[in-house]
């Protein structure tokens, strides 16, 4: 185990040197110019040159990556090129947000699709199984801002029961007023995963219960509900893990239209506003952040998959 | 104009707003239900309660909160409540901050500045000479590269200062520049007691947590959320009627309207359906006032056809400008036809200049001289601006009757001006802009000259460029005149850019808010004094 | 079509009766937007006038902020949104065959090192695509066609890939091989045909999820320009209007939502009559 799991982590440096130069060339060969977002119109050549060079923008490219990533063993992240301050605070301030979304998102996600997906394939072709699959139809085919923008026109507007604004009222610093706040951004990011793992769940409860084994323990007198809880469950969960680990990046990089639309102090803003600004130190760290993440989460749920289902092995 | 009197102001640009309109005659203080008679309470009738709070909406986190660095709109609204200036000029009318005078020596070559006696810090340490002595030496310090660094250069030479008294500094220029009394009252003083031994102002962390003279103090910064700024009770023009002014970032347009229609933010700007709309309201009061801003489309010069003046011109006749704006801004109300390209406010404004009336014919006549054919033009805009898109689907309609082929390309607004400042871009021929140059029409000549950091339609002229220099060391205010209005004449002649209109900005403000009068509606951070806000009893 | 399928079809259709709305909706939407010149209006001529006018006899969906017809403006849009939601599964499904293919065919080194690219492609963050985008890309269709088209085919090489590599121990495939048959006239010839279950299932996911992406990149300003239309950038330009005129966000919206939902149901109608092996892994 691990053994495995170093071996992994070793093999994944490659991949990350890799994604880690495509990224930056593909980020500094784009035409544009960072120094360019923050003159003024006092500024003359010399002092434009002047910031050109204190950001390190003077050089070569192969010789701004080598500093990028001398700094990145030593930890150091860089200085934002819009604000100055250190990448790394600026990562501190947005992430809790975003994980906080992003992660109670996901735990409401994998609970009721748990529960749905059981339902519905305990209840296969029947008016409920139709009617969570009908639901779940709409999940995966709904365009996420617009579902962002029924919510804040029906509860905000129409209603005026929700805030539609930001992760809590001013000066307010309660759990209550927290949670009103996410309530919507909370809908609209777990919808659509809900239905997808509603359907997965479904349909890998299904083809357990057909397995033999099912019959077999039956056939030794287990109660049914207990065959279903526990054997049965236990092997459908493993797409859940496996979509998961696909989305723990999102847990870092978070999402950038639910959080613009209900204004959520969150990473996908911080991210899709350095691209705008040219902010390449930000760009670089969200990238890597997200692809470690990604690797990580394969990992995991690797070793998931090893733990709930010991007939596979860990070779890859 | 407290801030910074020249600022290129892009359209619409870090708030989530649109701009409205403008009106010439104007004076930016008066608001707008006084000729419409809308349904505002009377000044008189208002009982000011002290307390309360304003939510403004930003677009995103300001930068830098360090006076030195602000070159967006957010920034230096925050700024603007945490800093004073020295003083104000807006028209002939001089208001005095932090300054309690500014004398001129007869040659024009030292300034005096008092200072007022019993200003406070926010930490509560008293204002000094040395303090804005200290603040001089980092402005023309190379090393802190601060914006306004090359205008304390003068001729070559760094100004020089020295003090007179604990409350008076003397500041000697090396050679007479008319312009630089503007300079000095964009002056904000910065804290010597804090930012002294800082190597780099930038990356200080007294930045998180700036100490400055305003009305306004730092409570919290919720990063990516609010600013929370809470009343400063000692300050030096008397103490804040509101205890909180906060700014709420919101990112996205349509939830900074809704959030405003819920009250949860108490002030933005508006465009011209919204302020029809809210000026029926009784929750809501709307006003205007004048930007001096103009907007204005350029004719970028690396395009061979646009490069031949009779093109250029042929467009300009092309384009009926009262249509434009109507189909824009709804009427001539919000938005005043511009036919030069300085604002009404701006010195030696003048309208004698060729006016490009709608002529098609004409258009097409001169299309024929020049010989060109079949031409295809791509016009770039800003994609979130309303107005610039239905200007430019105006336009496209227009120039399709003399034969002109305009293609649209609407773009982000970050992706748009690195494109804008791009030299060699070729993208786009035709291009949306506006300004705010401020009243000193020597700040015009970034955008004019060869090689200004504004010439991005790379434009050159050897005599025009002379007159440029000529005018700020012309004391001789009539020769002055006759120069810069000969540049006037010249640019349109030229037709360099097709100015389009002065817009009026149009705000709301939710129906509680009372003191918008007296706290004077500016430019950039709509209240020029946010300690005469109240909320109305 | 053999006759199992035909007799699959009818059993499906027979249980799953609302099939055939779905495929009602699609033919109407595509029809639709093939004959939306046939409207009296011209779905670009502004008319200050009649701006913002609500729905009524005259212009069913109302009109937009420039006096267009929004109901004009909606076909248009279709035609947009489909162009590009099959034009781009077009490419993805070409490119993502093709190496899937290739992958699992050959194997050895050319597989690991296709399958790692597909790795890479696949961890890149969706922010880092609208930096792409913003960066080299002109807004317009031509650009979110190859986007889409560029950054969706990964999943699709995945599952050709793990097709591949089960078919290329049939004996047929052993066979044609051991007879010296080309490589590549192997995979044309007898690797993709048998695996055209599971590329039609995958396109027809594929165009949903691609009209999907589409109308969040237009939503965002990165697609279409004016004056033409998506759903997505109508979307877009109705946000400023939630208040006042709220059939602007709901026409554009419904309409993605049905076809997104018709494509999906479609899609798994196939899955379920064609009966693929492996094509569970298209979702992830």
């Amino acid at each position: 185990m691990t053994r495995f799991v170093i071996k992994r982590i070793i093999q994944s440096i490659p991949i990350l040197i890799i994604i880690s130069i495509i990224s930056f060339s593909i980020i500094r060969m784009a035409p544009g110019d960072p120094v360019k977002v923050f003159i003024t119109p006092q500024m003359t050549y010399e002092q434009i040159e002047r910031t050109r060079t204190r950001l390190g923008l003077d050089k070569p490219i192969y010789i701004q990556y080598f500093y990028w990533i001398k700094n990145l063993l030593k930890g150091d992240l860089g200085y934002s090129f819009i604000n100055y301050q250190p990448v790394i605070k600026l990562i501190k301030e947005r992430i809790g947000p975003t994980i906080g979304l992003m992660g109670i998102s996901m735990i409401i996600s994998v609970i009721l699709s748990i529960a749905l997906g059981t339902i519905s394939a305990v209840y296969k072709d029947k008016f409920l199984d139709k009617f969570i699959s009908k639901v779940c139809y709409i999940g995966i085919s709904i365009p996420s801002f617009w579902f962002a923008m029924m919510l804040i026109y029906t509860f905000s507007l129409k209603f005026k029961i929700l805030p539609s604004l930001g992760m809590r009222s001013i000066g307010v610093k309660s759990t209550l007023d927290l949670i009103k706040h996410g309530i919507m951004p909370v809908i609209v990011l777990s919808f659509p995963n809900t239905s997808i793992l509603t359907r997965y769940i479904r349909s890998n409860v299904i083809d357990e219960m057909d397995e033999n084994y099912v019959d077999m323990l039956r056939s030794k007198g287990l109660n049914y509900k207990r065959i279903l809880y526990v054997h049965i469950l236990k092997n459908s969960l493993l797409p859940v893990i496996t979509i998961l680990g696909m989305n723990l990046p999102s847990l870092v990089s978070g999402a950038f239209i639910t959080e613009s639309i209900f204004g959520w102090p969150g990473m996908g803003r911080l991210g899709v506003g350095s691209i705008f600004n040219f902010d390449y130190p930000v760009i670089m760290a969200i990238t890597m952040l997200s692809s470690v993440m990604l690797i990580v989460g394969n990992l995991v749920s690797d070793i998931c998959y090893s733990i709930v289902d010991p007939r596979i092995k860990l070779i890859r | 104009m407290k801030f910074k009197k020249i600022l290129v102001l892009f359209l619409s640009l870090i708030l989530v707003l649109s701009v409205g309109c403008g009106e010439k005659e104007e004076v930016s203080t008066e608001p707008e239900n006084e000729e419409n008679g809308t349904n505002v309470v009377e000044g008189s009738e208002e009982k000011i309660k002290d307390g309360g709070m304003m939510v403004f909406g930003i677009g995103d986190d300001p930068k830098i909160l360090h006076p030195f660095y602000a070159t967006d709109r957010v920034t230096m609204t925050i700024d603007n409540a945490l800093f004073d200036p020295l003083f104000v000029r807006d028209g002939n009318e001089t208001r005095y901050y932090l300054a309690e005078n500014v004398s001129v020596s007869e040659d024009n070559l030292t300034y005096t500045v008092k200072l007022k006696e019993g200003v406070k810090w926010h930490d509560g340490e008293n204002l000094t000479a040395d303090d804005l002595i200290f603040t001089l030496e980092k402005l023309i310090d190379e090393k802190q590269n601060a914006n306004a660094y090359q205008n304390f250069i003068i001729g070559g030479k760094p100004i020089s200062f020295e003090k007179v008294d604990d409350l008076t500094v003397k500041i000697i220029l090396p050679e007479v520049s008319v312009p630089f009394i503007e300079t000095l009252a964009g002056v904000t003083p910065i804290a010597k007691h804090i930012f002294e031994g800082e190597e780099d102002f930038t990356k200080s962390e007294k930045n998180e947590n700036p100490i400055g003279t305003g009305p306004f103090k730092m409570k919290e910064w919720n990063k990516g959320e609010s600013i929370i700024l809470e009343r400063f009770d000692d300050y030096h023009n008397g103490k804040p009627h509101l205890d909180q002014v906060v700014y709420r970032v919101v990112a996205d347009s349509n939830a900074a309207n809704v959030a405003f229609e819920n009250g949860e933010i108490s002030v933005r700007y508006i465009d011209v359906n919204e302020y029809e709309k809210y000026q029926n309201s009784n929750d809501f009061k709307v006003y205007g006032f004048d930007e001096g801003m103009l907007n204005y489309m350029a004719f970028k010069l690396n395009n061979d056809d646009l490069k031949d003046k009779k093109v250029r011109q042929a467009i300009a006749y092309a384009l009926d400008k009262e249509e434009i704006i109507k189909g824009a801004y709804d009427s001539l109300e919000y938005a005043v036809p511009a036919y030069t390209v300085l604002t009404p406010q701006t010195l030696y404004y003048t309208e004698d200049v060729n006016k490009y009336e709608h002529n098609v014919e004409l258009a097409k006549d001169l299309l024929k001289e020049s010989g060109k054919e079949n031409i295809k033009l791509t016009l770039g805009y800003i994609s979130t601006s309303k107005e610039q898109e239905k200007e430019a689907l105006i336009i496209q309609q227009k120039l399709k009757e003399i034969g002109i082929e305009l293609e649209l390309m609407p773009l982000d607004r970050g992706a748009f001006y690195q494109k804008l400042f791009e030299p060699d871009n070729r993208d786009f021929d035709l291009v949306f802009n506006g300004y705010i140059m401020g009243q000193e029409p020597d700040s015009y000549k970034l955008i004019f000259t060869k090689g200004g950091p504004y010439n991005f339609v790379g434009y050159e002229n050897e005599e025009m460029d002379k007159m440029w220099v000529q005018g700020p060391m012309e004391i001789d205010k009539a020769k002055r005149q006759e120069l810069y209005e000969n540049i006037q004449k010249q640019i349109m002649d030229e037709m360099i850019q097709y100015p389009i209109c002065y817009p009026k900005a149009l705000i709301a403000v939710s129906g509680n808010i009372g003191g918008v009068e007296e706290s004077k509606l500016m430019p950039i951070f709509i209240f020029e004094d946010l300690s005469k806000l109240y909320i109305i009893e | 079509m053999n006759e199992v399928t035909i007799k699959k079809t009818k059993e499906y259709v027979k249980k799953n009766k609302s099939i055939k709305i779905y495929v009602c909706i699609i033919s109407i939407l595509i029809l639709s937007s093939i004959f939306a010149f046939l409207s009296p209006y011209d779905p670009t001529k502004i008319d200050i006038n009649n701006k913002l006018v609500s729905p009524n006899k005259k212009h069913i969906f109302g009109t937009d902020d420039l006096g267009r017809d929004y109901f004009t403006r909606a076909l248009y849009g279709g035609r947009v949104s489909l162009t590009v939601g099959f034009v781009s599964m077009i490419i993805s499904m070409t490119i993502g065959t093709l190496i899937g293919a290739i992958s699992g065919y050959f194997g050895g080194r050319i597989d690991s090192f296709l399958m790692r690219t597909v790795d890479i492609i696949m961890s890149i963050p969706s922010f880092f695509i609208i930096l792409i985008i913003n960066a080299y890309f002109k807004p317009g269709i031509a650009s979110i066609i190859l986007i889409i088209g560029l950054f969706g085919w990964t999943s699709v090489a995945r599952i050709v890939r793990s097709e591949t590599l089960t078919l290329k121990e049939r004996e047929y495939v052993l066979c044609s091989k051991t007879l010296g048959g080309n490589n590549f006239w192997i995979i044309f010839r007898h690797i993709i045909p048998n695996i055209l279950s599971t590329i039609i299932v995958s396109s027809t996911l594929n165009v949903a999820s691609a009209i999907l992406t589409e109308s969040s990149l237009s939503f965002l300003g990165f697609g279409v320009v004016e004056p033409f239309s998506s759903w997505g950038s109508m979307l877009r330009n109705a946000q400023k209007y939630m208040q006042d005129a709220p059939y602007l966000a709901a026409f554009p919206g419904i309409l993605i939502l049905l076809t997104v939902l018709s494509f999906n149901v479609l899609g798994d109608m196939l899955r379920d009559v064609l009966d693929p092996r492996n094509i569970q892994s298209q979702k992830f």
